[in-house]
C-alpha cells in the first residue's frame, strides 16, 4: 500500500464535513482527527469495521483507519494538551483543516447570549488562532524554507454567513464569528507567511443544501495542493 | 423468513471501544426489506397504544419506563420474524463473543413525543424462559415463567435462568429526526453519570442499529425525545449462568428491583 506523505490535522472530524473529509482523503493524507463529544464515523485506531456475516473477512473500509485524538476545542488548557498529543503522534503537520464549528443560532435579545457568544466564540475563532499558534510552534517555526517547500498550509472553514446578512435566522454571532474568522485568516496569511506557511478559508453556503458537499471539500485541497495565501474562497448562491 | 444475507444491506459495521465496546451501523437492511419491516411495525402501532398491559399493541408493559412495548412470540409473522431467526441469533452471538443459547427476546418500544428518559442501566440481568432444546428458539412466557422472576406454574426442571447476552437496538419509523430533537439512546462509561451527559449519542437513525454484549459496564440508556416519537426493535440473546458468572462473575449480575 502507497506510504501516505501529507499529514492533515483536522478539527470537527466528527462532524458532517470532517466524515466526507475522512471518507473521501483518508486514502490521500495520515489525518490526525480531532472530535469531542461523538465519535469519528470510520475507521480509527480503536474503531474498526466488521462483516456481521462473516466477522473474520477483512474489509477495505479498514485500510486506512485515521488517529483519533479527543479534545474540547471550549478548553484552552484542552486545546494545549492536544498539540502535545499531536506531537507525541507526529514529527510534521503538513496540512491544517479548522472544520470544527458551532451554530449558537439564537436571537441576540434572548436570554444569555452572552455567554453563548463567548462560546460560539471560542470554537469558531480562538480555537482556530489558539491552535494555528500552537502548532507553527512546535511544528513549523523552526524551518520556514521546509515548510514553504513542503507546501505547508492551514484552511479555515467559514460561512458565508460571515459575509452575507440572512436575515431572521438567528445567525447573528454566528455569522459575525465567520466574519471574525474570516478576517483572521487574512491576517494568518499575512504573519505565517514569514514561516513559510500559507493560510486560506472556504466560505460555503449551506451544505449539503445549496452547496455540495464534494465541493467544499474540492476547495480545502485545492488549496493544499495550490501556492495561495490570503484567499477566502467564497462557494455560494448569493441570497436576493 | 428470507435468508439473513439476502436482507442484509450495509456489510460494514463499526465497532467502538468508547465509553464501552458497541457496533453501529446503518443501512442494516435493503431498502425492501426496511419497507415491508416499517409497514408491519406502523400496523402494529395502527393498532393503537394501550394504557395497560395488553400482548396485542404497543402498552405500557415495563413499570417505571416511559415507553410503549410489545414482544414477539417465536412464531412471529412477517419481517420482525428475522430478529427470532436462528441465523440472526447467531450473527449477534458470533460479534460479541456470546455462546449462542436458545433463548431470545424480540419486541419493540415505541416512545410518545415528550417521554422522559430512562435510566442508567448496563442489561447485565439474569432472566428466565422455560427450558428449550438446543436447537430450537424459545422466546419468554409469562404465562408460565416469568421472564424477570422466574415465577409461575412451570415446574423447577423445565424452566432455567439465563443471562442477557447482548442487545440489538433497531431503529425504524422515526423518519425527520435531527440532532436536538432527542430519542437518542446514550451510552455512558459509569452507572453514576447523569443521564443527560452520555459520553455518546446513538441517534435512531431510521434503519441503523447499535448492539453491544451486556457486561458489568455496558451502561445506557433512553434520551427524552422532545419532537417526534421514537420507535425500536429490541432484541437480546442469552448466555448462560456459567457462562456470564466465568466471563463476569455471577456477583456483578443487576438483580430486578421491580
Amino acid at each position: 500500500m502507497e506510504e501516505l506523505t501529507r499529514t492533515c490535522v483536522l478539527t470537527g472530524a466528527s462532524g458532517a464535513l470532517g466524515t466526507a473529509f475522512i471518507r473521501r482523503h483518508a486514502g490521500d493524507y495520515r489525518i490526525l482527527a480531532v472530535h469531542h463529544r461523538s465519535a469519528i464515523d470510520g475507521a480509527t485506531q480503536d474503531q474498526s469495521y466488521v462483516d456481521p456475516l462473516d466477522p473474520i473477512r477483512h474489509l477495505p473500509e479498514n485500510e486506512r483507519p485515521v488517529r483519533a485524538f479527543r479534545a474540547d476545542l471550549g478548553d484552552p488548557r484542552d486545546i494545549d494538551r492536544l498539540v502535545g498529543d499531536l506531537a507525541a503522534h507526529t514529527d510534521g503537520v503538513d496540512l491544517v483543516v479548522h472544520a470544527a464549528a458551532v451554530r449558537g443560532w439564537t436571537s441576540l435579545l434572548a436570554e444569555g447570549v452572552t455567554e453563548l457568544a463567548r462560546a460560539v466564540y471560542q470554537i469558531n475563532v480562538l480555537a482556530p488562532l489558539q491552535l494555528t499558534c500552537a502548532l507553527a510552534g512546535r511544528f513549523w517555526r523552526a524551518d520556514p524554507d521546509a515548510n514553504a517547500l513542503a507546501g505547508r498550509n492551514v484552511v479555515t472553514v467559514s460561512s458565508t454567513a460571515g459575509l452575507y446578512l440572512y436575515p431572521d435566522l438567528g445567525q447573528g454571532l454566528y455569522g459575525s464569528s465567520k466574519a471574525a474568522l474570516n478576517h483572521l485568516t487574512y491576517h494568518l496569511a499575512s504573519e505565517l507567511w514569514d514561516i513559510g506557511i500559507r493560510v486560506n478559508a472556504v466560505a460555503p453556503d449551506t451544505f449539503p443544501g445549496r452547496v455540495a458537499t464534494e465541493d467544499v471539500l474540492e476547495a480545502i485541497t485545492g488549496f493544499d495542493r495550490s501556492d495561495q495565501t490570503g484567499v477566502v474562497r467564497t462557494l455560494d448562491r448569493r441570497p436576493a | 423468513m428470507a435468508a439473513l444475507g439476502s436482507v442484509i444491506g450495509n456489510r460494514a459495521w463499526l465497532r467502538r471501544n468508547h465509553p464501552f465496546p458497541h457496533v453501529v451501523a446503518r443501512d442494516v437492511f435493503s431498502g425492501d426489506f426496511y419497507a415491508a419491516l416499517d409497514a408491519q411495525v406502523a400496523g402494529i402501532l395502527g393498532r393503537g397504544l394501550s394504557e395497560t398491559p395488553d400482548p396485542g399493541r404497543f402498552s405500557r408493559n415495563i413499570p417505571g419506563y416511559d415507553s410503549y412495548g410489545i414482544g414477539f412470540g417465536a412464531a412471529a409473522p412477517g419481517p420482525v420474524g428475522l430478529f427470532l431467526t436462528a441465523q440472526w441469533r447467531d450473527t449477534i452471538c458470533d460479534l460479541f463473543g456470546v455462546k449462542a443459547t436458545p433463548y431470545v427476546f424480540a419486541g419493540a418500544h415505541h416512545h410518545a413525543v415528550g417521554s422522559a428518559s430512562g435510566f442508567v442501566h448496563n442489561d447485565f440481568n439474569p432472566v428466565w424462559f422455560p427450558r428449550a432444546d438446543e436447537d430450537a428458539i424459545r422466546t419468554p412466557d409469562a404465562a408460565r415463567c416469568d421472564y424477570k422472576t422466574g415465577t409461575g406454574p412451570l415446574p423447577e426442571e423445565e424452566k432455567v435462568q439465563v443471562v442477557r447476552g447482548a442487545v440489538v437496538l433497531f431503529f425504524l419509523r422515526n423518519h425527520g429526526w435531527r440532532p436536538g430533537d432527542g430519542g437518542e439512546t446514550g451510552l455512558y462509561a459509569d452507572a453514576r453519570d447523569p443521564v443527560d451527559a452520555p459520553a455518546l449519542r446513538c441517534p435512531p437513525v431510521d434503519n441503523s442499529l447499535v448492539a453491544f454484549e451486556c457486561t458489568p459496564r455496558s451502561f445506557h440508556t433512553y434520551l427524552s425525545n422532545t419532537r417526534l416519537p421514537r420507535t425500536s426493535i429490541i432484541m437480546w440473546v442469552h448466555r448462560t449462568l456459567d457462562e456470564a458468572g466465568r466471563t463476569f462473575g455471577t456477583e456483578k449480575l443487576e438483580r430486578w428491583k421491580n
